[in-house]
């Protein structure tokens, strides 16, 4: 495999911003074909990392690589047009508009309408249960239902790369697991996909490959189901 | 009810302006987060090229109704002109600055009524009557100009409403006002979509002045009172929201009217700030407003 195919290559990045948590020196890539997660506790600086790789935080020193061009502070729409799509924590849906308005703006950056069409409806057969009720303001939703519609809006932009900031944080157990298998089947799609989670356990079941993050720094790396079986993470973040 | 029809017709008339004045605030502050206190000046050159021009032209033995449709568009252009120098200049550079922006709109209400004052001279402007005669509805008699005044009015708000909600840019510009972050993530130019929203809210102020000239006095200081009563009606219907500014524009108008006919206009004045603190304690958001 070239170095230009790597999806997301992220190098010796440094950022910090505001009162949130520092960046030191993270080295971190997402392999084509692969889910890779970034796992880490409250305040490790995983926010950081995400804002800094899709635009929203300007690193202080380091590069990001998207499909082999550097991207480094190019801001969020620009890099949307090169294949990446968020879903940001906390959903950040536009509650007062609709289910359907919302699906329409995660297609903002395209301009094929018939093939927008097709993907709507290909999002919608992976959420049935949404189909319904496209005219219904997207913050009157359960919160279960909200994570599925922020991770429609974002499979909207026919993204390449898919970052997913803490997707299953303070859901129920039976919707946590579906999003794990909704994550799996994205993938199975030939999306490559960097999941950022809180929780190690649904993480490392569906990652091939993790890395983990703490005061800001990557302290381990290596694929998901050695670090699973490791004394070390199983202490620190499984709870065994 | 003879009364009450009238004063019925009379708050729409006002509303009608105050509606369009306050969208543009509304737009801009929903988008750019950004309060601007020289919108009030993108009114007053527009009604000020009306006032100017209309004269000129009739002068040149053009009717009425063709030398003030020309009025109006040279008057839109002119704005549109003065709106894109105050955002390439000054507003694109303090966007979700609040204090920033404060700063920057107060210098250019300083620096427009100098300049206002110098290019058209302070004296007040009638413009000659539009369209002559007085319509009857259900026993009230109106002026046709103002009639019209309220029609243009209905459908410029309605266009815009048909453009927010069913147009791509509409959408965007209602996103970014939601959540500005996560609409970039969705790959919307933010900067390209403040420009156009304050060019719409430019163009906005532009249309309600050219349609109030031909029905009041126009002076270089015209816009200051409609700064105001827009500013009231945008808070009490809920800063950033559309159909909060409609609502906060009826609303102020309808208080302004009744209280004007049965005591008097300082007491409307009065109440209309009074009825603004009652609002904003029941709800501090005003009575549409999110986030």
């Amino acid at each position: 495999m070239t170095a230009e195919a790597i999806p997301l290559a992220v190098a010796g990045l440094s950022a910090s911003y505001g009162v949130v948590p520092a960046l030191h020196d993270v080295d971190l890539s997402v392999r084509s074909g692969q889910i890779v997660t970034l796992i880490g506790a409250n305040g490790a600086g995983k926010s950081t990392l995400i804002k800094a790789v899709c635009g929203l935080v300007r690193p202080a020193s380091g590069t990001v690589r998207l499909f082999g061009e550097e991207v480094t502070g190019m801001s969020p729409d620009r890099l949307v047009r090169k294949g990446l799509s968020v879903v940001p924590e906390g959903r950040r849906l536009f509650g007062e508009m609709t289910l359907l308005e919302n699906l329409e703006l995660g297609a903002f950056a395209r301009n094929d309408q018939a093939a927008v069409r097709r993907d709507l409806d290909k999002v919608l057969d992976l959420f049935p249960e949404l189909r319904d009720r496209l005219s219904t303001a997207a913050g009157t939703f359960s919160g279960g239902q909200q994570q599925m519609i922020a991770v429609a809006r974002a499979l909207m932009s026919a993204p390449r790369l898919l970052l997913l900031d803490e997707p299953t944080i303070g859901l129920a157990p039976a919707i946590v697991d579906r999003i794990a298998e909704l994550i799996t089947h994205i993938a199975g799609t030939g999306v490559n996909i960097l999941l950022v989670e809180q929780n190690a356990e649904t993480a490392l079941a569906v990652a091939d490959y993790a890395y983990i993050l703490e005061g800001g720094a990557i302290v381990a790396h290596d694929g998901a189901r050695v670090l699973a079986n490791s004394p070390e993470i199983q202490r620190a973040y499984l709870g065994i | 009810m003879h009364t009450a029809i009238q004063l019925i017709l009379t708050s729409l008339q006002i509303g009608a302006v105050y509606i369009l004045f306050s969208l543009g605030l509304t737009l801009i502050f929903g988008v750019m987060r950004i309060v601007n206190f020289a919108h009030g000046h993108l009114f007053a050159i527009s009604a000020l090229v009306v006032a100017y021009t209309v004269p000129l032209l009739a002068g040149w033995n053009l009717p009425a109704l063709p030398a003030y449709l020309l009025g109006v568009v040279a008057a839109v252009a002119v704005t549109l002109v003065l709106g894109f120098l105050m955002y390439v200049f000054g507003f694109r550079y303090f966007q979700r600055d609040m204090v920033g922006s404060f700063i920057l709109s107060i210098g250019l209400v300083l620096l427009l009524d100098g300049v206002f004052l110098k290019v058209f001279g302070g004296a007040v402007r009638p413009v000659p009557e539009i369209l002559p005669g007085t319509v009857t509805i259900l026993g009230a008699p109106v002026t046709a100009q103002r009639l019209a005044l309220c029609v243009a009015a209905v459908i410029i708000t309605a266009l815009l409403y048909w453009a927010m909600t069913r147009t791509k840019l509409g959408k965007a510009l209602r996103a970014v006002s939601i959540d500005h972050e996560a609409a970039m993530l969705q790959g919307v130019p933010y900067g390209r979509i403040a420009f156009a929203g304050f060019m719409i809210a430019s163009a906005l102020a532009a249309l309600a002045g050219a349609l109030i000239a031909p029905v009041t006095i126009v002076s270089p200081a015209i816009g200051a009172d409609y700064l105001i009563k827009g500013f009231i009606a945008v808070i009490v219907g809920g800063l950033g929201s559309v159909p909060g500014a409609i609502l906060g524009g009826l609303f102020v108008a309808a208080i302004e009217t009744v209280g004007g006919f049965y005591f008097d206009a300082t007491s409307a004045t009065i109440a209309i700030f009074l009825l603004v603190i009652v609002v904003l304690l029941v709800r501090p958001k005003g009575l549409l407003g999110h986030g």
